[in-house]
């Protein structure tokens, strides 16, 4: 579509006068900047020797949440997987074990390919059940894209990880699905089993 | 001419005899139903289709001041039907003369809204593990006509699940919102009737009798019949999400009813098979044995590349090596003798297949034979309903075929129109001295292709075989050609009562494999890709059984005269 005329704004540049010619006013403004800070608070972080802190709601890599008996709480409703813009999760989804009277479906294999996600939260959001979500860990490398195709049990590591590190603890809390949503296990507890 | 007023749409039924959901659907419009079927007795119990109604006289209209259900109500000339949607309807009609005081719709929207939450009271609402959501009518509804949030504050009914139903169905029965279609299926189409409802009120369940379970041959229907999540395919249960699958509308090519199908497919795979709603072919439903039997099409034992017999056996080859070989060896055959030439079409390849095959082995000698492969045959027709004894009852509401192949009769009619008579397979298995056999085959169950043969069956020189799965057939052949099955790829079924139904391609067949039409395009010295619909146009000119088909044909396909030929 053409653009229309009453949609144009025609903008002069701006005549100089003498002293912006001589751009010295414009020199001392720029030098006070650098001297000020020079002087001032440091503030360049030493990285890798001191980590940032960052906020809570900075979306690193993925974690799957446990329940209150320790299980993977992901019920394997493919929520995540639909809204990933980035077609980054593989769930292959199983009746759950006869044992776990209060489920009947559960992810066999759970897979979230690292180097495809954009870290957009998307999935975090779309879980009805709070089993995804985004870390604060944000330092992820490995030596091929072998290693940063993370399944389930390392995605339940992250969980432990970061529980118990205490950088990530369980910020959502129960949803009104199932049992699957209860309240999640204290990082102690996780320590212990 | 009688006519009904659907929400001020003035619709002429002539001398139908409709109930309202069906009047509704008449002008164009939709009324949410769950218990009303069209292949069922009307129970109203849901209580979904809920209307008001009234009568139009001498320009006059007499609303009566509550409202029925639709399913259960017929209509008659002059009566006027007030919907839920009535605030949505089309712009363009005149609103009929009401009473001033009257408001459309107002009464059958909260009867609507009002059932949802009753029927909402007892259900899990468990969607994001339950198979249905994203096809559930509970969703759709609830959605469209419910309210937002829930003023239950008690605990809710768990009544346990039953998975011991049937050992190809499972029953979520907290789900059930009692509707009681696969109660009323069992007891009008299968005839079978296992299914039963026990206890009252709000502790209703769905239930078999102790120690009969439900096991018909068409007890999968009522998988498709739950409006809701309640009844569940084991073979379906946690593969995919519906929202995932690409339909694509199919042929059943199990028996020789032919059955209009949905075949769901997602990235190259079947997962599951519907019935598509053809009055012509089947009707509404399908039998077990085709809903379930698609697995050999995924099965890792198919025959998935060319391959040729050299002194080390069979090896692989490509395509463009091996084709003409095989064409030499063929024409070579063709010009020593060429009535001991002879090619087995089998009835499970399409319309378009056979006439190219056939076309090909006639255009290397007119006196090359072409024969009918083996049509398995298990068993006696079976119909549906049933009495108590197992009996069939008159009407028949559906018949499973004791012939399981798709298209015997296509197959016959190219085979007649090219050489004037169909050669069973019997004669020639027991010819010997034959210097050339092509096999054209597409058996999905390798059992009924060898059961065909005798025993002590001496191969042909030249054995060329093209098949879905190796076999006793193909440990004799020169020529091994991977098989493509129904669902891999497009062509046409003549169903056993000359129902011609053309069908699209729901899979990509194994990445080295070429179709039965391509191989032959191939063979035929044509150039490029080859598409069905193009030959079907040749075919249609070629055979006169298959003049119908000259234009692309409905989807509930075409009745061909059986008589032509």
């Amino acid at each position: 579509m053409p653009i229309a005329e009453h949609d144009v704004t025609w903008v002069q540049e701006p005549k100089l006068g003498l002293l912006e010619q001589l751009y010295i006013p414009a020199i001392v403004d720029g030098l006070q900047t650098t001297i000020g800070h020079m002087f001032g608070k440091k503030i360049t972080e030493q990285y890798p020797e001191q980590e940032p802190t960052l906020p809570p709601n900075y979306r690193g890599v993925h974690r799957l949440n446990r329940d209150h008996d320790n299980r993977v709480k992901c019920v394997a409703c493919y929520m995540c997987a639909t809204a990933c813009p980035a077609h980054c999760i593989d769930i292959v989804a199983a009746p759950a074990p006869a044992e776990w009277k209060d489920r009947e479906k559960y992810p066999e294999t759970f897979v979230i390919d690292e180097l495809r996600c954009i870290y957009c939260g998307m999935c975090e959001e779309a879980c009805p059940v709070d089993a995804i979500e985004l870390t604060t860990l944000y330092d992820l490398t490995g030596l091929s894209r072998e290693q940063m195709i993370f399944d389930k049990e390392k995605l339940l590591s992250v969980f432990d990880t970061t529980t118990q590190m205490g950088t990530d603890p369980i910020r959502t809390q129960a949803g009104r699905l199932s049992p699957a949503s209860e309240a999640p296990p204290t990082a102690g507890e996780t320590a212990t089993k | 001419m009688a006519t009904v007023y659907v929400n001020d749409v003035p619709v002429e039924i002539g001398n139908d005899r409709l109930n309202c959901v069906q009047a509704v659907a008449r002008a164009g419009q939709f009324l949410a139903h769950y218990c009303y079927h069209e292949a069922l007795t009307v129970v109203a119990s849901c209580r979904m289709c809920m209307i008001e109604m009234g009568d139009l006289k001498d320009g006059k209209v007499t609303m009566i001041p509550k409202v029925f259900p639709g399913c259960q109500t017929p209509v008659k000339d002059g009566t006027v039907i007030v919907t839920g949607d009535y605030a949505k309807r089309s712009v363009g009609h005149e609103p009929l003369p009401y009473d001033p005081k009257y408001v459309p719709g107002k009464l059958a929207k909260k009867a609507q809204a009002d059932t949802l939450e009753g029927l909402l009271i007892n259900h899990p609402l468990d969607c994001p593990v339950c198979d249905k959501a994203g096809e559930c009518k509970l969703q759709d509804y609830s959605f469209e006509y419910g309210r937002a949030e829930s003023r239950l504050i008690d605990p809710k009914n768990t009544p346990p699940n039953k998975p011991e139903l049937s050992s190809k169905i499972t029953l979520f029965t907290d789900r059930c919102i009692m509707c009681t279609r696969c109660v009323r299926f069992t007891r009008e189409i299968s005839g079978t009737a296992e299914l039963m409802v026990k206890n009252r009120g709000h502790h209703e369940e769905i239930d078999v009798f102790p120690g009969r379970p439900l096991e018909n041959r068409l007890a999968g229907n009522v998988v498709d019949l739950c409006p809701v999540g309640a009844l569940g395919s084991k073979d379906f249960l946690y593969t995919q999400r519906v929202w995932y699958l690409k339909n694509t509308d199919g042929v059943c090519s199990l028996c020789s009813t032919g059955c209009s199908i949905h075949v769901d497919t997602n990235k190259e795979i079947v997962y599951r098979l519907r019935p598509r709603h053809n009055p012509a072919a089947q009707g509404h439903f399908m039998c077990d044995d085709g809903r379930w039997g698609y697995h050999y099409v995924n099965s890792g034992e198919r025959i998935v590349r060319p391959m040729m017999r050299s002194d080390k056996g069979l090896s692989p080859v490509s395509w463009y090596e091996m084709l003409p070989k095989l064409r030499a060896d063929l024409t070579q055959a063709a010009a020593a003798q060429p009535s001991q030439v002879v090619a087995v079409l089998s009835p499970f390849l399409t319309a378009e297949e056979a006439f190219l095959w056939g076309t090909f082995i006639k255009g290397l000698s007119p006196q090359a034979r072409l024969a009918l492969g083996p049509v398995p045959v298990v068993g006696e027709d079976d119909s549906y309903p049933k009495n108590v004894h197992g009996q069939p009852v008159e009407p028949t509401k559906f018949t499973i075929r004791a012939e399981k192949c798709p298209n015997r009769n296509g197959v016959s009619s190219v085979l007649k129109q090219l050489q004037g008579d169909v050669i069973p397979f019997e004669k020639i298995a027991g010819e010997t001295g034959l210097s050339a056999l092509v096999f054209v085959g597409g058996y999905p169950n390798r059992e009924h292709l060898q059961a065909a043969f005798p025993p002590n069956w001496k191969a042909p020189a030249i054995l060329v075989v093209q098949d879905l799965f190796s076999s006793s057939l193909t440990e004799q052949a020169r020529y091994v050609l991977p098989g493509t099955a129904a669902f891999e790829k497009e062509g046409t079924f003549v169903n056993h009562a000359g129902l011609a139904q053309v069908f699209a391609r729901a899979v990509r067949p194994p990445i080295e494999a070429r179709g039965e039409l391509q191989v032959a395009a191939d063979l035929l010295g044509r150039k490029g890709l080859v598409q069905a619909a193009g030959v079907r146009k040749e075919l249609a000119a070629a055979v006169p059984f298959f003049d119908g088909l000259a234009d692309p044909p409905s989807p509930q396909g075409k009745r061909l005269e059986l008589t032509t030929v």
